[in-house]
């Protein structure tokens, strides 16, 4: 009797009780209690906890111990109905805030099933080759002297496929897939574009491409052959049988006659080689014979390998290690080929140089985080409010248990009504994933195409995961607080329950959301920014206005001829490709054979400078064609890196100074003299540090002919009808490949393409985190005004004006978006600084303004909201809600 | 040891109650058992005993009253059946028939 608060060992205690026979519970109980008790008494308290111990152990024994399944559990239908039916009267009574959280978890869930059936696209991305599992990709990694680090190019030169083909065991066949550019092919309907692909005979025994007509083991063998796919073959010769018939394309610049010697299926969208004609190898090879055997020659296309079996490969890769070791012995420059599984190319990693289409894991990693936090976000809004609600709901928890609930029934009960929710958001969110799916195919990026997003069987599973997945994560918390509520002390009439007590929690809520939300916004503003800075940026010439037009080589004059006498073009120029947009390089070497560089290169005529109105500032441009006189010695235009190169100091040294040129498909050398320096610019267009094809020193050799693209300065005030007549002169002049003329800016503005989709998905996610923070931020406002409305109507009574009430409510919102702030500014401005914009060279400059853009908005939005709830509570009258005191 | 499955510990438990009649519940069973035996007592197969005997027909129990001491819970009181008293005669003769059947000069 006397020592009545010394209790039995807590944890002991609820063991026992979680063992123990429901039936026998009470009694052994009560015994061991009586005993303890005693035992105090007589012994003291450490020898009773221990008899105490003792005692629970022999208890624990199969006699008493309960069935390991739950005994009455049986039957769950009948409380289940019930569930769903206190569920939706829930629903139906709290109709505001059940808006509020369907509408924010809704719109979570569109982006979530977005992510899911991307994710399902790209996993099925050559999923329907049989030989998957054995096919590889030899992927190239060069270390040139010095270029930072090495990039890993998924491309090989045909010198390592065939070695490998020669001295590698377990490989059953190599395959050489080589590129052959856009190539147009006239037809009878007018020229078409097809995308042709080298490739050797092996290719359909690697790939499932179904071949419709043709022998698939000897279509790509022969040289001169091409299989068409059938819609090209359609377009070329309409409903005519296309095998055996001939086709005429231009392999470098040479017109070149081909047989079609089958017919394939075109490619279903999931499938990463998306070329729509292949040209059998033999052919490439006959043209290009120099090239096999050069182990540098590894820009130009593919090799994938075909395995007996996949487990040879780390022994594959060990022998390909030793041949590159021996190869590399003795030069500058080390090339490492590896190996890529086939099923890793989509998604996977982000290699240079990649063939077909490709969706680096980043991205995707990124993609996945980004719609989780989106749903995390929702799911905690949900918590939140439903744990700020849940005073309303204790009683009924009370009355609950009293007649029978366990703990866990009520933790289910509270369970389903948020899968329930969730439910109704998932159906609700499919109708808004169909509004956005089109916003989303419709971005201005070709990586979209890599998507269908089509609703298929496979992803029911996969949704009625997600939706119990959010239901257990929204609706825990509150479930299990709503659970642990003891019957007594809510049915006495408790005061404000503990519940409310955990305001820290749901403050951290808000803070989160509003953190996310900023964050998001200063993202969102430094990625717009830096790709209005980059497409603006100075390139060192001047490219507005300035139209590249595509021609054949032998009609270049002719068309030159033909847009002469057009006012609105102010200079005309041609060269070989549009600078910066090609890379092509070669070697220089000085004239005494000591010193040579790798470089990038254009050939271009006498106006290109005054075309792009490029600086020279040293020595002269080119002389007109017809002046020129020695056909040995080529003049050449540098610019000042390319000084740096050889190490010459003064420019003016460098005038009139010979060089060597060498070629890698071109035996023979020329010699070249420099005339002149232009100022050094930008070539690669998009702003990346140096990768490897993207070298400071550039050189212009100056030809008469051999022009591919015809650059025309404009000036107009009609920009259309210039364009037309442009396109008149083209046709006039009979070309065989398609009028193809672009803008220089726009061309630019394509390379940061990517850029505009970041920002354009960001910004949308941005949106997304605003409106759910804005719902949620709205919840709780809610809430607590209505809490405190008789604080207000005595306040009210007592003389407080609308400002009062107003800061007095608003005081903890201030402190709550400070602290977001403080997180979200630097958080914020380091990933963006971090992730995408070390990507860049050179960035822009952020202002405070782009670096509070966050911060303000989200906080003028939470005035409004804030100001709105005050003003409604101030207005109610106070008469009313103190009447009953 | 006929029909009557009854194990030493068992009996003696079964006499235990019978002694307690009336006051017979888990602590003061024990508790008479630790002290006229003079040994400790396992409260686990203690309890074991009891409920099986009362599955097996040997014992009847009821609850007493709820009361403040022991946190509430109530007492568990247990009492033999006639059934129980059968088979505690029926060791008893058992064992006597026993002891008679051993030849004087073995035991004294």
């Amino acid at each position: 009797m006397s020592n009545k608060n010394l209790r039995p060992p807590k944890l002991l205690l609820h063991f026992f009780r979680w063992f123990c026979h429901p039936d026998l519970r009470e009694d052994i109980e009560g015994d061991l209690l009586e005993t303890f008790e005693e035992k105090i008494e007589s012994h003291g308290t450490r020898k009773a906890k221990w008899k105490f111990l003792k005692d629970v152990f022999q208890l624990f024994r199969p006699g008493i111990i309960r069935p390991a399944e739950g005994i009455y559990r049986l039957n769950q239908y009948g409380m289940f109905k019930n569930y769903v039916k206190v569920a939706m009267r829930n629903l139906r009574k709290n109709a505001r805030f059940s808006t509020i959280n369907i509408a924010g978890l809704a719109i979570s869930m569109s982006v979530g099933i977005l992510v899911t059936l991307a994710l399902t696209d790209l996993y099925s991305y050559d999923e329907f080759h049989e030989n998957k599992e054995r096919i590889y990709r030899v992927t190239t990694t060069t270390n040139r002297q010095g270029a930072p680090s090495p990039k890993e190019l998924a491309s090989a030169s045909i010198y390592i496929g065939e070695k490998i083909k020669a001295e590698v065991p377990g490989v059953e066949k190599v395959l050489f897939m080589y590129y052959a550019g856009f190539s147009d092919v006239v037809s009878e309907n007018g020229p078409v574009e097809i995308k042709p692909v080298y490739s050797s005979g092996e290719f359909f025994d690697f790939f499932s491409f179904n071949l419709l007509e043709g022998d698939a083991s000897t279509a790509l063998v022969e040289p001169n052959s091409i299989v068409l796919t059938q819609s090209r073959a359609k377009a070329l010769f309409g409903g005519d049988e296309a095998l055996d018939k001939i086709v005429e394309i231009d392999i470098r610049s040479v017109p070149t006659q081909l047989k079609v010697t089958g017919l394939m299926e075109d490619p279903p969208f999931n499938s990463h080689i998306q070329a729509n004609a292949y040209i059998s190898f033999s052919t490439y090879s006959y043209i290009n014979d120099r090239s096999r055997t050069n182990p540098n020659n590894f820009f130009e296309g593919n090799v994938y390998l075909l395995l007996h079996d996949k487990m040879g490969v780390s022994q594959i890769k060990e022998r390909i290690g030793l041949i590159n070791q021996e190869d590399n012995e003795g030069t500058s420059r080390m090339i490492n080929n590896g190996l890529q599984a086939f099923t890793d190319i989509v998604p996977g990693k982000n290699l240079n140089n990649a063939f077909g289409v490709n969706f680096p894991t980043e991205m995707m990693i990124a993609m996945i985080a980004l719609a989780l936090v989106v749903l995390l976000s929702a799911s905690f809004n949900y918590t939140n409010m439903s744990l700020a609600r849940g005073i309303q709901r204790s009683k009924e928890v009370g009355i609950r248990k009293v007649n029978g609930a366990s703990r866990l029934d009520v933790f289910w009960q509270f369970i389903t009504e948020s899968i329930i929710l969730t439910l109704f958001s998932l159906i609700i969110g499919i109708a808004l994933f169909l509004i956005i799916k089109q916003g989303f195919l419709s971005l201005p990026t070709s990586i979209v195409g890599m998507f269908r997003l089509e609703f298929q069987w496979v992803h029911i599973p996969y949704l009625l995961l997600l939706v119990l997945v959010i239901g257990l994560i929204a609706g825990g918390i509150p479930a299990v607080f709503l659970s642990r509520v003891k019957a007594l002390t809510v049915l006495k009439g408790a005061s404000r329950v503990s519940l409310l007590n955990r305001m820290a929690p749901r403050l951290i809520l808000v803070v989160f959301q509003f953190a996310l939300s900023m964050g998001l916004i200063i993202f969102s503003v430094y990625v717009y920014r830096q790709y209005q800075y980059a497409i603006h940026y100075d390139m060192g010439f001047d490219t507005e206005n300035v139209l590249n037009i595509r021609i054949d080589e032998d009609k270049y004059d002719l068309l030159k001829n033909e847009l002469a006498s057009m006012p609105e073009i102010s200079t005309m120029a041609g060269s070989a490709w549009v600078t910066g947009r090609t890379e092509s390089g070669s070697t220089i070497v000085s004239e005494d054979g000591m010193d040579s560089t790798y470089i990038n290169l254009n050939h271009v005529d006498e106006k290109y400078f005054d075309l792009l109105g490029m600086n020279l500032s040293v020595g002269r441009n080119f002389t007109s064609k017809s002046l020129i006189t020695d056909s040995l010695l080529k003049d050449v235009i540098v610019n000042m890196s390319f000084l740096k190169e050889f190490k010459i100091d003064d420019p003016y040294k460098v005038l009139g100074k010979q060089f060597w040129n060498l070629r890698y498909d071109r035996v023979k050398r020329e010699k070249i003299r420099v005339v002149g320096v232009v100022d050094d610019f930008i070539q690669s267009s998009s702003l990346l540090p140096r990768s490897i094809s993207d070298f400071d020193s550039y050189i212009f050799f100056q030809e008469s002919e051999n022009f591919e693209i015809l650059g025309l300065k404009l000036q107009s005030n009609d920009m259309i009808a210039t364009m037309d007549n442009i396109e008149t002169a083209y046709d006039k002049v009979g070309s065989r490949q398609t009028f193809e003329a672009k803008f220089f800016d726009a061309e630019r503005e394509k390379d940061f393409a990517v850029l505009k989709m970041l920002y354009t998905i960001i910004n949308f996610l941005a949106f997304l985190a605003i409106s759910i923070s804005t719902m949620g931020l709205l919840g709780i406002s809610i809430y607590s005004t209505e809490s405190r409305m008789k604080e207000i109507s005595i306040r009210k009574v007592l003389g407080a004006s609308f400002p009062n009430l107003l800061t007095l409510l608003s005081k903890s919102y201030v402190l709550m978006l400070v602290i977001a702030g403080a997180i979200a500014i630097p958080l914020a401005v380091f990933l963006a600084n971090e992730i995408i914009l070390n990507a860049f060279a050179y960035r822009f400059k952020a202002s405070y303004v782009d670096t509070f853009s966050g911060f303000l908005i989200v906080v003028g939005i939470g005035a409004v909201v804030i100001y709105w709830q005050v003003r409604r509570a101030s207005r109610a009258n106070p008469a009313d809600l103190l009447r009953d005191e | 040891m006929k029909k009557y499955q009854l194990g030493e510990f068992e009996e003696i438990v079964l006499l235990t109650v019978a002694v307690l009649h009336g006051d017979a519940y888990g602590v003061s069973i024990r508790k008479d058992m630790e002290t006229r035996l003079e040994r400790t007592v396992s409260v686990g197969a203690m309890q074991t005993a009891l409920r099986r005997m009362e599955d097996k027909g040997y014992l009847s129990s009821e609850f007493g009253e709820a009361t403040q001491e022991r946190g509430g819970k109530r007492k568990r009181y247990f009492t033999v059946t006639s059934f129980g008293k059968q088979a505690l005669k029926d060791a008893r003769d058992a064992r006597s028939k026993l002891w008679e059947a051993i030849p004087s000069y073995v035991i004294e």
